[in-house]
């Protein structure tokens, strides 16, 4: 009494997916010894003769002549004679069927079609962690900068209710509703940035160096303040109207009153270069800088600081815009480096971001002028002889009298008011 | 006219295309001649194009490569073939010391238009050597590009754009992909560059990184996820491995603030590290999970009949999918 | 040019300049290096034994009949490993047909404290060193990519990146000089491995150095499908040897006597302290490559047949029945072990089943690092399958693991 076998499809070359049978050289119900060749196949690289692994009777032949079989697929079903059978714990262990205790089939040496899916492998082992939990607060990236923002501490809320105690969305935006809803008693509350009366603070790091900069300017600086009020509308209309465009293009970035303004400055300290100069009482010089360094004092909680725009002559709108973003950010979050912080030729404060109208700007020592500018709000004012609301900027120059008369500097800071107040003509100047 | 293609035929068709297009381009190596390359990928280019144009060399990769320079340095544009990946290793130092740095050398003045023709990846059950994936090796070279077709349409426009590219390129040919068979249009109409990764299947809550033999797993996983799990899987198919498309991969894990590599390589210092660490770079706060990489494992290649258990597949892809969404 | 010739210089003026000849090494005679274009040969086509005065045969009869009964074996066996290939048992398996007698001849004349470097082809030489040919052919199956202790059988592991081994072998030999001991090594590479760099590195070392190595040459005419012709422009491959200051020699491969005679001169002369020789034996591979290929894309039948003409075994056995050593007994021996040895491989080798998976990590480090410990787990955890939770936890300590070190 025979056994029934199955010879699949094999891979004749090293990762082929099929054949095509050429030649059957075996009938149904011929006897077939041991590697008789039992058909020739066509692959992709040759023709190779296929002998049998089983002695026996052909019971059937899976394939005609012209016929493509795919790798793995039955060829040929051999009722083979006993004494050729593999014992039977061999047979256990061998075949497809044995195989399929990994998912996978026996004959197929190649990639082949053994790339049918099957459930056997999926481990899925990974449970969400439990008790146990580590000590430092878990919680992912964004969740984590919702935190940053809506000033949730995150250790005071773990172990959150996500896996592993990990902290979700749901759990800061519940402790940040809780923090707004607390009753804050007067007493308890905290100054500006944290200070309360009472408290010494240490004159260290960014607060010394303020003190020794400011100090030295206004003692060695014989310094003379002018300024202009301009209607700003048409530049705050056309800051709003580039962001959109940049947007438009692709490009992240808000274009601000301030960034034209800040373009318009670039331009007038081109008309009038001793704005953008350095005196030296040594060598008996005053000598006009070609590169604009333009700095740009920032209010953080650390204090004063004066990131610089590298080369902001030869920047575009957009490119000023862009690193105005990120130095202020970056001055914001503390990562901004020294190479930001140093070089400048020329500042501007932007006072006016934080609501002053008007203000008095110490000069960074040792460039030759400040610009302060102002809020720009809607305000009472006078066009063609009738009162109409515009918004409006006061500009002020704070200028190193020993190197700029204030006829420069007088006429400096009302054409950088034309160029706000027409915008228009910073792209026939630029 | 529309016809059944496989990789091995379009990259067959490419070669023959250059060829006829341009009289620079020769191709040689081991085999490629008469034989037709021990994949057929060279197949008839001789008889058509003669002994000059495509012929075999003796048997010496660092010589293939050395000698390939030259000619691009002549004016050629030669498109050497490696056999199997694990035999570049013997041509590492032409191209790592002097393929790739010869025009940083020269400060631009030469340039060396050659591309380097590699079988890659296992899945074939090969022997030893046979079943390589040194893409890591290659990427980590400053001055190649390397590129890797994930479907016989990529495999001919990459392939032809590889070979009209003034930077040498590593063409990294998924060998167990070689037989794939698909219905599609020669030439490829208004291809898209080789350097540009491509979104193969939008989805919504995880991207999956794959490339080269993997696009075509990394496919049946995002149907597999669908059907299973009910997740959706975004398909994020690199072609290039160097340079590296970030606009697309930073654009997809931004929308789905999850992120899978899929590749065949060793994890250690593979493609996956490179990627993961752009990500976590470029879109830090969009990630809901770590960046988690599905890879062969830390060991040498192994043995065949071990290779189904090593190389990653839909079932790995999708328990580290699952993995992913635990976060 | 004029009509006269220029003078021949060199002979006419007096040679000035430093003593270039004092530069050699005093001993190195460049003739005594050079090959002999004719194939060295002892047994002709028709079996008919000759004699060469520098390659005397110190074989007993046993020993002749040993030679053929190891061909016999290794051809059946081969045929044996290609009919598994067919029937999808090996992913590719490279034949050792028509090369029984170069490998068999050589290999049976090194001692056995003598190593042997093969390459991929080496059946014949490894059923020689006794090694269990179902274990050879584990690499082509790959159940494990060797089966075999190379320290039991003098047999390095087999080496498939092309000429590798040469170097392999130039070094062992480096260490058998310096440790003083009598041992000579022998490295297996084919015509189209002296076009690789690390053929020339390892010969130029072995002369260097004086390493007891015979670099052996099979000739097979063929690497893949290109021919020899296109391999080296050459006088042959032994006069490479010159190059490096070691003899060359040309043996007929066919000739299992005169590979043996050859082989065994120069490993003597290697475990004299005489340094390495390179033989190059000519022979013919009369399959394909591998299994893999087709050769009928670049040779002929005709070609085939012709070289079929010169068959080792064939030839070998004229010559045992013209010298009265073959007996009916002797032959039902041969057709035994040879059924024996194949029947034994296809039971070894058929459905064999693959290793446990594990043992993917088990060797890479003497001690498995963590992060493979952490990947063996996870395949663990896949093996498992299911949804069952893997043994120790599987990825499950992987997360948590993971997480830790994220916050830390």
């Amino acid at each position: 009494m025979g056994q029934i076998r199955d010879f699949l499809m094999p891979d004749l070359g090293e990762g082929l997916e099929s054949g095509e049978i050429v030649a059957w050289n075996v009938d149904v119900g011929d006897r077939v010894e041991l590697n008789q060749e039992i058909c020739e196949v066509e692959t992709a690289k040759a023709t190779v003769a296929v002998p049998s692994p089983f002695a026996g009777t052909v019971v059937e032949r899976f394939a005609d002549v012209g016929d493509e079989l795919e790798v793995g697929i039955p060829l040929v079903r051999i009722d083979v004679e006993e004494e050729h059978v593999p014992d039977a714990a061999e047979a256990a262990e061998a075949g497809p069927e044995a195989d399929e205790s990994t998912g996978r089939r026996s004959v197929l040496v190649g990639y082949g079609a053994a790339e049918g899916r099957t459930r056997r492998r999926r481990s899925g082992a990974v449970q969400a962690p439990d008790g146990d939990a580590p000590s430092a607060p878990l919680a992912k990236p964004p969740v984590r900068k919702l935190a940053g923002d809506l000033g949730v501490d995150l250790a005071a809320i773990a172990p959150g209710s996500g896996p592993g105690g990990a902290i979700t969305r749901e759990d800061v935006r519940a402790a940040a509703a809780a923090l707004d809803k607390r009753p804050r008693p007067v007493a308890d509350r905290e100054g500006f940035r944290g200070r309360s009366p009472g408290e010494v603070l240490p004159v260290t790091g960014v607060r010394k160096r303020i003190v020794a900069k400011v100090t030295r300017s206004r003692t060695t600086i014989p310094e003379a303040t002018t300024s202009v009020t301009v209607d700003c509308t048409r530049t705050w209309e056309l800051a709003s109207e580039l962001t959109t465009r940049a947007r438009a293009e692709g490009h992240d970035v808000r274009v601000s009153a301030f960034a034209v303004v800040t373009r318009s400055v670039v331009l007038a300290l081109r008309r009038f270069p001793t704005l953008n100069a350095v005196l030296d009482e040594d060598a008996g010089e005053i000598r006009l800088l070609e590169p604009i360094h333009l700095g740009v004092a920032v209010d953080t909680d650390r204090g004063l600081l004066v990131p610089v725009v590298r080369n902001a002559h030869s920047r575009t709108t957009l490119d000023l815009a862009r690193e105005l973003d990120r130095l202020t950010m970056a001055a914001r979050e503390g990562s901004v480096g020294p190479d930001d912080l140093t070089g400048g030729t020329f500042t501007i404060n932007n006072y006016g971001a934080l609501g002053s109208d008007w203000g008095d700007p110490i000069i960074n020592h040792p460039e030759a002028g400040i610009l302060g500018v102002g809020a720009m709000k809607e305000r009472p004012w006078v066009a063609d002889g009738r009162l109409v609301v515009r918004r409006t900027v006061t500009l002020t120059i704070a200028f190193d009298h020993r190197i700029s008369d204030g006829g420069e500097a007088g006429r400096f800071v009302a054409y950088v008011g034309d160029l706000v107040e027409q915008p228009a003509r910073i792209v026939l100047h630029a | 006219m529309t016809a059944t293609v496989t990789m091995a035929q379009a990259l067959n068709r490419a070669l023959h295309d250059e060829m006829r297009d341009d009289d620079r381009v020769l191709v040689f190596g081991e085999d490629v001649g008469r034989l037709g390359g021990v994949f057929r990928i060279t197949d008839r280019l001789q008889a058509t194009f003669g002994e000059e144009r495509c012929f075999d060399t003796p048997l010496a990769e660092s010589g293939i490569l050395g000698t390939s320079l030259g000619l691009a340095l002549y004016g050629f544009k030669p498109v050497p073939e490696m056999q199997f990946d694990g035999f570049t290793y013997p041509g590492f130092e032409q191209l790592v010391s002097h393929i790739a740095k010869y025009r940083n050398r020269s400060r631009g003045t030469v340039q060396l238009p050659l591309t380097v023709r590699i079988p890659y990846g296992g899945g074939i059950g090969a022997v030893e050597h046979h079943s390589e994936s040194p893409e890591s090796y290659w990427v980590h070279t400053a001055g190649l590009k390397v590129v890797t077709p994930g479907t016989p349409a990529d495999a001919y426009s990459m392939l032809r754009q590889a070979i009209q590219s003034p930077d040498p390129v590593v063409f990294l040919e998924p060998k167990r992909r070689y037989w794939m068979k698909v219905d599609v249009d020669l030439p490829v109409a208004d291809p898209q560059p080789m350097e540009q990764a491509l979104v193969r299947q939008p989805g919504t809550d995880v991207t999956l990184v794959v490339y080269g033999p993997m696009v075509r797993t990394g496919l049946e996983a995002a149907a597999a996820a669908s059907e299973d799990l009910g997740v959706s899987l975004e398909v994020v198919d690199l072609r290039s491995l160097n340079p590296l498309d970030e606009d697309t991969l930073i654009a997809s894990v931004r929308r789905t603030g999850r992120c899978v590599v899929v590749h065949e390589a060793s994890l250690t210092l593979g493609m996956g590290a490179e990627i993961a660490a752009r990500v976590q770079e470029l879109a830090f706060y969009h990630l809901e999970a770590p960046v988690l990489r599905v890879t062969g494992f830390d060991t040498p290649y192994p043995p065949a009949k071990l290779e189904d258990f090593w190389l990653p597949d839909v079932d790995r892809i999708l328990d580290f999918v699952e993995r992913s969404l635990r976060y | 040019m004029g009509d006269s010739e220029e003078p021949d210089r060199e002979a006419n003026e007096p040679h000035e300049g430093p003593d270039y000849r004092s530069l050699l090494d005093p001993d190195t005679d460049p003739a005594e290096l050079l090959p002999n274009l004719q194939p060295i040969r002892l047994l002709d086509r028709n079996g008919q034994l000759g004699e060469h005065e520098a390659y005397p045969l110190d074989l007993k009869d046993e020993d002749l009949r040993t030679l053929y009964r190891h061909m016999v074996v290794a051809r059946r066996v081969d045929r044996e490993a290609i009919n598994l290939q067919r029937q999808g048992q090996l992913g590719v398996y490279a034949s050792c047909l028509g090369q029984e007698a170069a490998q068999v001849g050589s290999a049976y004349a090194l001692a056995d404290q003598d190593w042997i470097f093969p390459s991929y082809r080496e059946l014949a030489a490894g059923i020689v060193r006794g090694i269990d040919t179902a274990g050879m052919l584990q690499l082509y199956r790959g159940t494990w990519l060797s089966d075999y202790d190379p320290y039991e059988f003098h047999f390095a592991l087999m080496a498939i990146p092309i000429s590798t081994q040469c170097l392999h072998a130039a070094g062992f030999a480096m260490g058998a000089r310096l440790a003083g001991e009598p041992v000579v090594t022998l490295v297996y590479f084919g015509d189209g491995a002296t076009s690789e760099g690390d053929f020339h590195e390892a010969s130029n070392f072995a002369a260097v150095f004086q390493a007891p190595c015979v670099f052996f040459c099979q000739n097979n005419q063929y690497a893949i499908s290109v021919p020899l012709s296109k391999q080296t422009h050459a006088p042959s491959i032994a006069h490479k040897g010159v190059g490096y200051g070691m003899p060359g020699r040309r043996v007929d491969g066919n000739d299992v006597l005169a590979s043996y005679a050859v082989t065994k001169w120069a490993s003597e002369r290697a475990r004299r302290g005489e340094g390495p020789t390179l033989i190059e034996a000519l022979t013919y591979r009369m399959e394909a490559h591998t299994t893999s290929d087709d050769p009928t894309r670049y040779r002929t039948r005709e070609e085939l047949d012709y070289w079929a003409t010169f068959d080792p075994i064939a030839r070998m056995e004229k010559f045992l029945k013209g010298r009265d050593l073959w007996e009916d007994r002797f032959a039902a021996a041969v057709e035994d072990e040879a059924r024996e040895q194949s029947g034994h491989v296809r039971d070894q080798i058929y459905d064999a089943p693959h290793p446990d998976p594990e043992e993917l990590f088990a060797h890479v480090y003497v001690e498995p690092p963590p992060h493979l410990e952490r990947q063996r787990r996870q395949l663990q955890a896949e093996l498992a399958g299911g949804g069952e939770p893997a043994p120790g936890g599987g990825d499950l300590e992987g997360l948590v693991d993971a997480q830790r070190r994220e916050v830390l």
